[in-house]
């Protein structure tokens, strides 16, 4: 079933949570919002489950318009972030509880418990307690729980942001091909970019109540829409400069910029993933390179990351480098360095003459 | 140009010298930096520009920065001793940098207190109705569709409310029908009316206290145990997760917990009242040579049927207000743990000023209707 909102608005208090939003998932897709802390996301998906009205807009399922139905009738199943499992109940009531609710006859309830005790690979857990579980254990049976009335629609809300680092890089995983098993439209929230580029069909970048991008996880990548979204996706250097007559100027550095051919300069901020910055040893032309210190090396990793200090303005940088290149150049803290950006981003706000 | 910061003893003043200017600026900032990093919320950092000879405005922006930084903080952070010039040019950027843009200043005064009290309280009160009409309309469809009820759950809830509150009710109300005779016997004996204490002690404990101190009971026993699990339920997320699996969190929590309690208040009250007379009997055998036979049968001379009906109605009611107040204020919980323990303290304090409130209700309208 494919959900598409419109025009959502919502405000608490005087804090604007949603300001404007307009979202079309497709059926069966797997979509994650992605966003700080306070940027709505968590809203959006309390409203598209019902258990949040919205100020103004309208929420549709295929072309039915649900924004006024209660939660209980909207076929969808939710996954909170703390499981929220109920306690005084075994993993097996907490399963079929949604069956219970429903009146489902106790044989076809016992049977939709085992199938799903076996899709979450948990067989043998149906009499324990949650208190009982593991983190990762609890979060699938929770899963489960929400998956029981065989919901048009699955919302989860950080659904591994209480867990450690290794179940929560398996449960992605687990969720990616458990997806593609049952194919049910799904929604997902986190703040982790590395998540949601791993797990989600698209990404939705939310920022303070609004929707920035929308896009696959390369789209996004690749071609981020804002500064916003270039900075949220990770770690970035960000040099103060300018663009004039095809060329990006920023600390010293002259980088070729084709997409502002325009004479009149404009001043921006110039930024430049840490796996766009060569380090080497030695100079290149001039404005070419910029000298730096080695701050810090942290070679545990695919990828070794450098943080320097430029010698001219102070500023720190990160830089990634692959281990070969790590091992032939023998970098240690305070060495000296020269860096040289391979590719520069400018985002200006539309021109307006 | 500064010293060493390792050399600043504890409350020794940050001692700034010579001439801060442009081409300094960036030994200053770095040592305000080392300084805001040692130092945490309560600490004080008092900083002496008595010997700056010379300040320019780069140097006074970082210097104010620093400033605003810490007590954003919470550290106490005074600048004293700066010279004319000096003293010009930071007020300067201090007037510029001290007020944040768009944010309003919060108000005070005592007419915007009492004004956002009330405010509250109305709001407060709305909610509270808000809730009850739900409930009410909850409760008309349980009534129109009882299979859709939550009745598994109201025998363990009424259990725990009431069989399990036995032991504390009837030693609480034993207690007071035992004070009430006691200092009623001082007063009566002087007139020889001795006989009278049974009036006294099976009047007000049938109308008035037996109801009462139930109801108080129950409000610190499982009122405050319904705020706890709500709030907790709440806090969880487990209130969102039965309205999404499609219980109705009025429907499956609020309306058994006040069914149990209404079912278990009156029994409970009826045992007060039988307890309670016999608190009383107790005084009158014991310290006003009064026979046990004598005693009963004064009190079921004076005691009639309405006496304690109108305690048992009292003690339906008790039980609906205290049910739905906190369950309310369960609902409302926000905020982890902290939360639920503010709105426990919040039901129970809350149930008692409106179980005072019902009754003095009651009073007054037995008295006009003469009941």
């Amino acid at each position: 079933m494919s959900i598409e909102v419109k025009g959502v608005r919502k405000r608490f208090g005087s804090f604007v949570a949603l300001d404007g939003i307009d979202l079309a998932v497709p059926a069966g897709a797997l979509l994650a919002l992605l966003g700080p802390s306070g940027s709505g996301k968590t809203t959006l998906l309390r409203i598209i489950a019902g258990l949040e009205v919205p100020d103004a807009g309208t929420v549709r399922h295929d072309d039915a318009d649900i924004t006024d139905h209660a939660a209980r009738d909207r076929q969808v199943g939710f996954v909170f972030q703390h499981y929220a499992l109920f306690r005084h109940m075994t993993v097996g009531d907490n399963i079929g509880y949604a069956l219970r609710v429903r009146g489902a006859p106790r044989a076809e309830r016992e049977a939709r418990v085992t199938e799903l005790l076996r899709l979450i690979r948990l067989e043998g857990i149906r009499d324990r307690y949650p208190a009982q579980l593991s983190g990762g254990q609890r979060q699938r049976v929770a899963l489960a729980r929400a998956l029981a009335a065989r919901p048009s629609v699955l919302l989860l809300d950080e659904p591994f942001g209480a867990l450690d680092a290794k179940v929560r890089q398996e449960l992605r995983q687990w969720l990616r091909n458990l997806h593609d098993e049952i194919h049910v439209t799904s929604v997902f929230v986190t703040h982790d970019q590395e998540e949601a580029f791993e797990v989600a069909d698209y990404v939705v970048v939310m920022n303070q109540g609004k929707i920035e991008q929308v896009g696959t996880p390369a789209e996004v990548f690749e071609h981020p829409a804002s500064a916003f979204v270039m900075d949220f996706l990770g770690n970035v250097n960000v040099f103060q400069g300018r663009v004039e007559r095809g060329r990006a100027l920023a600390a010293g550095l002259e980088v070729p910029y084709p997409q502002y051919p325009h004479a009149e300069a404009r001043d921006t901020a110039v930024y430049v993933r840490p796996h766009e910055l060569a380090v080497e040893s030695e100079p290149r032309a001039e404005s070419e390179s910029l000298e730096a210190r080695v701050v810090h090396v942290n070679p545990a990793g695919a990828v070794v990351k450098v943080e320097l200090r430029t010698e001219l303005a102070g500023q720190l940088l990160n830089a990634e480098i692959d281990r070969e290149r790590f091992a032939a150049l023998d970098l240690k803290a305070g060495d000296r360095v020269f860096v040289s950006p391979r590719r520069v981003r400018v985002f200006l706000p539309d021109y307006a003459i | 140009m500064t010293p060493d910061p390792a050399l600043r003893s504890e409350d020794a003043p940050f001692r700034l010298q010579g001439r801060l200017v442009l081409g300094e600026a960036k030994g200053l900032l770095d040592s305000l930096r080392k300084q805001e990093e040692t130092l945490r919320g309560g600490d004080t950092f008092p900083i002496d520009l008595s010997e700056v000879s010379e300040i320019d405005g780069a140097s006074a922006a970082i210097l104010l920065g620093s400033v605003r930084r810490l007590r954003d903080k919470g550290v106490t952070c005074e600048i004293s001793g700066a010279g004319e010039g000096v003293r010009e040019i930071v007020s300067l950027y201090e007037s510029a940098t001290s007020k944040k843009p768009g944010e309003p200043k919060p108000q005070t005064g005592m007419i915007v207190d009492v004004g956002r009290g009330t405010l509250a309280l109305v709001l407060g009160i709305k909610e509270v109705l808000g809730f009850v009409g739900q409930v009410v309309i909850e409760a008309l469809g349980v009534i129109r569709r009882p299979q859709t009820g939550n009745w598994r759950d109201i025998v363990p809830i009424a259990e725990r409310s009431g069989a399990d509150a036995v032991p504390i009710v009837v030693f609480i109300n034993f207690l007071v029908g035992f004070v009430m005779g006691f200092q009623g016997a001082k007063q009566l004996k002087m007139f020889g009316a001795n006989i009278f204490v049974a009036d006294l002690v099976g009047l007000s404990v049938t109308r008035e206290l037996g109801p009462l101190m139930t109801a108080i009971i129950l409000s610190g026993r499982s009122g405050a145990a319904f705020a706890a699990e709500l709030g907790t339920m709440k806090v969880s997320e487990e209130i969102d997760a039965l309205r999404t699996l499609g219980f109705g969190p009025m429907r499956y929590l609020v309306l058994p917990r006040t069914l149990a309690l209404v079912l278990v208040a009156p029994v409970l009250t009826l045992l007060a009242d039988f307890v309670g007379i016999a608190g009383g009997l107790l005084v009158g055998v014991t310290s006003l040579n009064l026979s046990v036979a004598g005693y009963w049968q004064e009190t079921r001379k004076v005691i009639h049927a309405w006496d304690i009906n109108s305690g048992l109605l009292k003690a339906v009611a008790f039980a609906l207000v205290i049910s739905l107040i906190s369950c309310q204020q369960g609902f409302a919980t926000t905020g982890g743990a902290e939360g639920v323990g503010r709105r426990t303290t919040t039901s129970v304090v809350s149930s008692l000023f409106a179980l005072i409130l019902v009754d003095t209700a009651f009073t007054v309208f037995f008295r006009v209707f003469d009941l």
